[in-house]
């Protein structure tokens, strides 16, 4: 066996291309790693971006049309589908296509019509991106804030999945406080003490309620 | 003390940071040997095994201030000016901040307390009794800390969930902060004709101050009683982590 102590021309070439495919591969790799989170963090801008158009239109606009815009974007921009087997927890598997389908149908309804009358005034309200962060399973969090000269400011996370070619919000944490994890206690007492229907019955009347108030 | 420390220099900055530290480490060492055992700090399992009793106390709680604290706090709101009702709040967070002050040393973060410290002197000095955030406007920053936030920082369990008649929700951790913010308060060492009508001030505008929040609460939840319940906790964890709460905490909630 003849052993070298310096490799010849041809085993540094090989070496050097060796090292090239790996730069190339870790560039392409963080590159699309680094597209993929700005991506997500786009999404949640244009959500924003919609947000502060409906709360700038304010009665301008009207309830039904700041809910009907709101509503084309939460469609877009939420997994539902996600997030209707989180926040059902395990009841969501015993429910048939059809009722998950329903149920799919007034959660949009009833987000739509909540974002459309809490962002109804524009008062200097600014959205902020302070940054993301990865998280297990793919998932990114993006932690943003909203801040304005009359109110205290408040942290706004969301967690964004890869869906296909986009990406899409799974929840949203205002200041600590996951919306889903408290639906999801509330949504489970439904559900353990009447049954899918009386969620649904409930979360028609809680939608309805908040489109008569308007 | 506060204007020293921040424009000494970054020889003694670094002195500081480093001093700091160091009793930071020797309070981690000492909470460690005290609390060996416990490492449930910010867990966001609910305990409720009072649940029936605790509802109880939330509905007679929530038609009380259906009945006495909501009218009052509207009539409040509608009657004095923001501005004066941002004095009464910057009064009162003041009277408080001893207790956020304190609870930032126990945890063993000895900037924010320092910070703290001048932050109460700022405000109670030059901001009139704490009438005017002169310190916000000095970059000073504002904390929120408490005896419960200490204690989860030192490994205690929370505990069961509790709503108490008049204070709200509390989980068994917190609730010895009810008896240190007391003491640490001077409201607590006035006269009787002082203190009580203060107090009544503060509990309209706390009331006011949480108007919003309330009707957001109302306008969303299906059961009241777990939407509070759940959203106090969470809040409570938020709060212990100083804002920053681990994304890995989250990550068994999705995945099923």
């Amino acid at each position: 066996m003849q052993w070298k102590l310096r490799p010849d021309t041809t085993d540094l070439k090989m070496i050097r291309q060796q090292i090239s495919r790996l730069l190339v591969v870790s560039v392409a790799l963080l590159g699309g790693s680094v597209k993929a989170d700005e991506q997500a963090v786009a999404s949640v801008d244009e959500f924003h971006g919609l947000l502060l158009e409906v709360m700038q239109a304010g009665d301008a606009l009207g309830f039904q049309d700041r809910k009907a815009r709101l509503k084309t974007m939460v469609s877009q921009k939420f997994d539902m589908e996600t997030i209707g087997n989180v926040v059902l927890n395990r009841h969501w598997r015993d429910l048939s296509q059809q009722q998950q389908q329903s149920f799919i149908e007034q959660f949009i309804d009833l987000s739509s019509a909540t974002y459309a009358s809490r962002f109804d005034n524009y008062s200097q309200q600014q959205f902020q991106t302070l940054g993301f962060e990865s998280m297990s399973a793919g998932r990114v969090m993006v932690r943003t804030e909203i801040t304005s000269p009359t109110m205290t400011t408040v942290k706004l996370d969301y967690i964004l999945q890869p869906d296909d070619s986009s990406w899409k919000i799974i929840a949203a944490i205002a200041d600590g406080v996951n919306d889903l994890a408290v639906k999801r206690t509330e949504y489970t007492a439904i559900m353990n003490a009447g049954g899918f229907d009386q969620l649904l019955a409930e979360l028609t009347a809680q939608t309805q309620a908040l489109n008569g108030s308007q | 003390m506060n204007y020293v420390i921040f424009n000494s220099g970054s020889y003694s900055l670094c002195v500081i940071a480093e001093i700091c530290n160091r009793l930071r480490l020797v309070t981690s060492l000492i909470v460690l040997l005290l609390c060996n055992g416990y490492s449930t700090v910010g867990q966001t399992i609910v305990d409720d095994p009072f649940e029936a009793r605790n509802r109880e106390r939330f509905e007679s709680s929530d038609s009380l201030d259906a009945s006495l604290m909501i009218p009052a706090a509207e009539s409040y709101v509608e009657d004095l000016p923001r501005g004066v009702r941002l004095g009464v709040s910057n009064f009162f967070g003041n009277l408080f901040y001893p207790n956020t002050m304190l609870n930032n040393f126990l945890q063993g973060k000895f900037i924010e307390g320092v910070s703290d410290v001048g932050r109460l002197v700022v405000n109670t000095t030059l901001g009139v009794g704490g009438i005017f955030d002169v310190a916000t406007a000095l970059q000073i920053p504002i904390h929120e800390e408490d005896f419960g936030q200490t204690l989860a920082v030192w490994g205690v369990d929370s505990g069961s969930y509790l709503y108490l008649p008049l204070f709200g929700p509390y989980t068994e951790r917190y609730t010895p902060d009810l008896l240190m913010s007391g003491l640490l308060n001077p409201l607590f060492y006035t006269p009787v004709t002082v203190m009580v009508p203060l107090s009544a001030l503060y509990l309209v505008n706390r009331r006011a101050e949480v108007l919003v929040q309330t009707e957001v609460r109302d306008e969303s939840a299906l059961d009241r009683y777990l939407f509070t319940r759940d959203a106090f906790i969470q809040r409570r964890e938020f709060l212990i982590y100083d804002g920053n709460v681990p994304t890995s905490n989250l990550d068994d909630f999705f995945d099923l």
